[in-house]
């Protein structure tokens, strides 16, 4: 059954990236510091491959700080770039992140269909009915108005655009993938894997995940931390409610039964209603990991040619990312901070920095371990805000995330606060960027104002959606609370 | 029922915060190991011996005389001989250089003398077995020396000659400190009064070296090497109060230099950067160059006048040369028209004004960066308004060399080209070459006035009436023994700078314990305190190159390791700055983490009392 409204927005969104192209976009957008950084610039690719063929090191004179593979990959495409004048235009690797944005578009459809039918079974689990609990469930309400709405006919239409639909054209369509798509960096590859790991876990297809979450780390580190949610993904399924408000619920439907033989009875509806723990699978992930990295491994030093280069790739890749010696303004909160920074207290504020994105993950997955996919969310906003080198695909990725929690977000404020704010900063960062480089009437705190207008936006982002979530389990609880205390209340009346 | 709760309370909000404040507690060793003060060990120990070393005595160099009696006759008998020497000894050893009142300039232990009767029969000498005082008895059988008509200059290149082929002493490192004092019997010299008077004296500083004679009879001649010698009536019975008194005299000269001709205080420092290097900057200023313009050979100049003066201070400074034309570089003073004297003059009082540091770009030069010290000699060529220019003196003279100088900054001098008249018909022809001989007057100035820059005085002032003579290097301008005076003066300043700046250091790192030292640093002052260690050695055995040598690399080293980036940028980063550094980040996000910790566990507490109270 095709839908209409995903292939006309797909189409669009092809039409949009090769208009930009053939206008010759990429030679603005690539050199924007938005959008490209140290680690994704597709020019510094092709000195690696300048390196590579003169054979030298691919890392010699830091000029390339990406994986070999994609080196490999990208490499041939980057060196006969000019063909005919129109052809010109197109970097010739354009192809490929177009493909790249399709397909995650795809997975993230998918993964869309999926989370929405695992939300319909936990829906029918907890035997909601609109009337008893307005004010506490409003996902059915919530999806109609993030929902497209006007380009829909009728009823029966408007039910078809669903949650993968809306998760696919919102990564499609997002001014920030199509910027980085067009602008030719290797960020939408880099999110492609994010997103198969993320597709593999929550279908159970373990090796996949592997593959994604070993790919994505290797090009760009970040994705490490993503283990924690594909570990929740791959042992306990999609997203849920609460553990609590599922055995409430067990409670509820056994409360007809006699209180003695109950407790065998709740844990018969339990078995019933969750999946199990798949441990099993769980295992096979872990060992496709291990596969994939002594595959990845074994490749780079093929590509490098020799093992001993291999000390060299990890300190020129996750080094770099990790010491932070590109100091060139971006829109993190890196580059400020350590030009200004105390050679002395450099190597601490570094830890400190990266710590940041550690140091939230073990509360955000003791609070959200039922939502491993809302876990992917929030951890991939968190990297994106704090990594060292940041750029608007990253973003792309984490809104395209975001689009496949809506269900659970219908309590959402500020979106308008967020949008603008994504506005401003798009808007605004060029032309301060400008101010202080090109016309030399400003200076380097003027961009920073930017990054941290970005950085703000995005935090309100996160701790908007975290709130959000954590109110919609709540008033699940709640009305649980609430129904089950009147039943009580009715049944003793009854008695 | 308020009060009781029937189920647990819930731990999660509780497991989060502490998940929250975790890593912060696991994070303290991380951050005291990386912001760990790293210190280099400086041996404060030997850095206090050092001080209390330096701050009891100088760094003295050795000084040994030789005293030759030469005479041809029978003139003392072997006691005689013995109550001369003894006579000498203590005189000279308590000698103190005539203008310091202070002992910086003395050597050390006073003299070393050795007293020797060198007559054609007999060879005494007062003490036996000093190796480096050895006379080579029989000068009066040296050939040249009976020959008739030598000028003080010839004499003086044969006494070197004599004791330098003699004495097999090649090693010249060696030689300093090493004086002789050669007392002649007049008799030798009947012909005396005929001695050469036109010495090739280029510098003509000892213009006037032999027209008088000496009134007593007697006659003091200190050569440019390490020679003096007395001719007079050498009587025992009048030895004390005639030689005697001219022969301390030779040897305060030796000691501390001749007499300033101004009267003027030597300066304390020489002009020299920390390692020992100066830079001569050459400038010739056209003042107008409409009338017209002037430009010079200098390598030219250079090989004629300077570089052999260059080569002579090889051991005291490490000097090197750069040169350049300046034009449109009008003085900062107006001259008078001066009718008396047919010249524009200006007054000796005006001259610190004379510089025009708005006009005249001296420090163009690109060695000039660092810490190298630039010595700037100006060479201003007056344009035709003003020309001849001259200075003028209080007591209404015009001044001889029309130069001035200022310490530690170089000096100036008026050039007035000759025969104008001759220039006057191609005005506006190409410049004009200042040839050798036109500058060697100049020439003579400047060597002058680096003399008085490096704090000796311009030019040696001889005393004819008490028969009195200094001749001077016609080559170098600076005579050998005023090198070794120069590089005394070098070493004591040096170790004295060296253990100053060492104990700066040292009491500036135990006050600043959030210092961090480099290893650099440390071995730096290591070296710095083995290279003072060795010119105390050196100085020991006299040599006087490596004594200079060594204290120049100890302070140099000294001033390297003070003045170390690494120093100078934690100097700015006291300990109040951590407070800045840390609570922009730590405040905001660990006060939240702890508070919301203090919360829970509160929270928690009273929940599950409430908890219990129901299960009771």
């Amino acid at each position: 059954m095709t839908k209409p409204i995903v292939w006309r927005g797909a189409a669009l969104a092809i039409a949009v990236r090769f208009a930009f192209a053939a206008m010759g976009v990429q030679e603005h957008l690539g050199r924007r510091v938005e959008i490209v950084t140290p680690l994704t610039s597709l020019m510094r690719l092709a000195e690696g491959q300048w390196f590579k063929q003169h054979g030298l090191s691919p890392y010699a004179g830091s000029a390339y700080h990406g994986s070999p593979l994609l080196l490999s990959l990208l490499g041939p495409l980057t060196s006969r770039g000019t063909g005919g004048q129109l052809l010109a235009k197109f970097h010739s690797s354009f192809f490929v992140f177009l493909v790249a944005d399709l397909l995650g578009a795809f997975l993230l459809q998918k993964m869309g269909k999926l989370v929405e039918s695992a939300h319909q079974f936990y829906q029918a689990e907890l035997q909601l009915d609109p009337e008893t609990s307005k004010s506490a469930v409003k996902e059915p309400r919530g999806k109609i108005r993030l929902g497209i709405r006007k380009g829909c006919k009728g009823k029966e239409v408007h039910a078809k655009v669903g949650l993968g639909d809306l998760a696919a054209l919102s990564y499609l369509l997002n001014p920030f993938t199509i910027a980085v798509c067009v602008g030719g960096t290797t960020s939408p590859v880099e999110n492609l894997l994010v997103i198969v790991a993320l597709y593999g876990a929550l279908k159970g297809n373990a090796p996949l995940a592997a593959f994604g979450w070993a790919m994505s780390t290797h090009l760009s580190l970040y994705p490490a931390i993503l283990l924690l949610p594909i570990s929740f993904l791959m042992v306990s399924g999609s997203d849920r409610p609460q553990l609590k408000v599922l055995e409430r619920a067990c409670l509820r439907n056994a409360s007809d039964v006699a209180s003695t033989d109950r407790r065998s009875e709740v844990d018969e509806l339990r078995s019933k209603a969750f999946l199990p723990l798949q441990w099993r699978r769980y295992g096979h992930f872990w060992f496709f990991s291990v596969l994939w990295w002594l595959a990845i491994i074994f490749l780079s030093a093929a590509a490098l040619g020799g093992h001993e280069n291999l000390v060299e790739m990890i300190s020129e890749t996750y080094g770099f990312i990790l010491r932070v010696d590109d100091l060139s303004p971006n829109l993190g909160l890196f580059w400020y901070f350590f030009t200004e920074v105390f050679t002395h207290f450099r190597e601490f504020f570094v830890m400190v920095f990266h710590a940041n994105i550690l140091f939230v993950l073990v509360p955000l997955t003791i609070r959200f371990h039922h939502r491993p996919l809302f876990l992917a969310y929030t951890m991939v906003a968190v990297a994106t805000m704090l990594k060292s080198y940041p750029s608007d695909g990253d973003a792309a990725l984490s809104l395209g995330l975001l689009a496949l929690c809506t269900p659970v977000l219908s309590d959402f404020r500020f979106s308008f606060l967020v949008l603008n704010g994504y506005l401003v900063v798009a808007i605004l960062s060029p032309s301060m960027y400008n101010l202080w480089i090109w016309r030399g009437t400003g200076n380097a705190n003027f961009y920073f104002a930017m990054t941290l207008v970005y950085a703000c936006v995005q935090s309100i982002l996160i701790v908007e959606s975290v709130g959000a979530v954590i109110r919609h389990d709540r008033s699940l609880w709640k009305s649980f609370e609430v129904r089950v205390k009147e039943e009580s209340v009715v049944k003793a009346h009854d008695d | 029922m308020a009060d009781e709760r029937s189920t647990k309370p819930g731990s999660k909000r509780l497991w989060i915060t502490i998940a929250t404040i975790l890593p912060f507690i696991l994070g303290i060793p991380l951050w005291l190991k990386s912001t760990q003060v790293y210190r280099a060990a400086l041996p404060f120990k030997e850095i206090d011996d050092f001080q209390t070393w330096a701050s009891g005595n100088s760094l003295k160099l050795p000084c040994r005389l030789n005293i030759i009696i030469a005479s041809s006759d029978e003139l003392l008998t072997k006691p005689q001989f013995a109550s001369v020497a003894s006579l000498l000894a203590p005189h000279l050893q308590s000698l103190r250089p005539r203008d310091s009142p202070d002992e910086d300039e003395s050597c050390q232990n006073g003299f070393d003398i050795q007293v020797t009767y060198d007559s054609k029969k007999v060879c005494l000498r007062s003490k036996e077995g000093l190796d480096s005082l050895y006379w080579p008895c029989g000068l009066l059988d040296y050939g040249f020396l009976r020959a008739a008509h030598l000028s003080d200059d010839i004499l003086d290149n044969l006494f070197w000659n004599y004791a330098y082929t003699r004495t097999a002493k090649t090693n010249e490192s060696e030689a300093g400190g090493l004086y002789t004092i050669i007392l002649l019997h007049k008799s030798q010299f009947e012909n005396a009064e005929s001695f050469n008077t036109d010495a090739d004296d280029a510098t003509g500083t000892n213009g006037q070296s032999n027209q008088h004679k000496a009134e007593s009879g007697s006659r003091t001649v200190v050569g440019k090497y390490r020679h003096a010698w007395i001719i007079g009536d050498l009587d025992f019975s009048s030895f004390e109060t005639e030689v005697v008194p001219r022969v301390s005299e030779v040897a305060r000269t030796f000691l501390g230099g001749s007499r300033s001709a101004s009267g003027r205080s030597k300066p304390r420092n020489l002009p020299l950067s920390a390692d020992g290097e100066a830079i001569l900057s050459f400038s010739l200023l056209n003042a107008e160059p409409e009338d017209w313009t002037f430009d010079w050979d200098f390598e030219d100049l250079k090989r004629k006048f300077f570089q052999p003066v260059v080569d002579a201070l090889k051991g005291v400074a490490r000097l090197s040369l750069e040169s350049q034309v300046l034009y449109y570089t009008p003085k900062a003073v107006k001259s008078q028209w001066d009718a008396a004297h047919n010249a524009h003059v200006v007054p000796v009082k005006q001259l610190p004004f004379f510089v025009n540091s708005n006009e005249w770009h001296l420090d163009s030069s690109t060695a000039a960066t660092g810490r190298s010290k630039l010595l700037h000699l100006a060479v201003y060529v007056p344009g035709a308004k003003e020309y001849p220019l001259h200075f003028l003196h209080k007591n209404g003279k015009l001044s001889l060399t029309d130069g001035f100088t200022s310490p530690g900054w170089g000096g100036v001098v008026v050039y007035n080209p000759k025969n104008v008249s001759l220039l006057d018909g191609d005005i506006h022809s190409s410049a004009h070459r200042i040839t050798a001989k036109d500058f060697e007057s100049v020439a003579g100035v400047i060597v002058a006035q680096l003399r008085t820059l490096f704090g000796l005085p311009p030019v040696l002032q001889d005393d004819p009436q008490r028969g009195f003579f200094i001749l001077s290097s016609a080559r170098t301008g600076f005579a050998e023994w005023e090198l070794d005076l120069l590089l005394r003066r070098r070493a004591v300043s040096d170790m004295a700078a060296a253990a100053s700046t060492l104990t700066s250091l040292s009491s500036l790192v135990r006050n600043l314990p959030s210092m961090v030292i480099k290893d650099e640093i440390g071995e730096q002052v290591k070296s710095s305190l083995v290279a003072a260690d060795a010119a105390r050695d050196h100085a020991a055995r006299g040599s006087y190159l490596h004594t200079a040598e060594a204290a120049c690399e100890a302070s140099s080293l000294a001033e390297e390791a003070f003045f170390h980036p690494s120093i100078m940028s934690v100097l700015y980063n006291p300990t109040e700055h951590h407070l800045a550094i840390y609570t922009p980040f730590f405040v905001p996000v660990l006060l939240h983490a702890v508070l919301a910790v203090i919360k829970e566990v509160s929270r928690y507490r009273r929940e599950w009392r409430r908890f219990k109270q129901k299960r009771e």
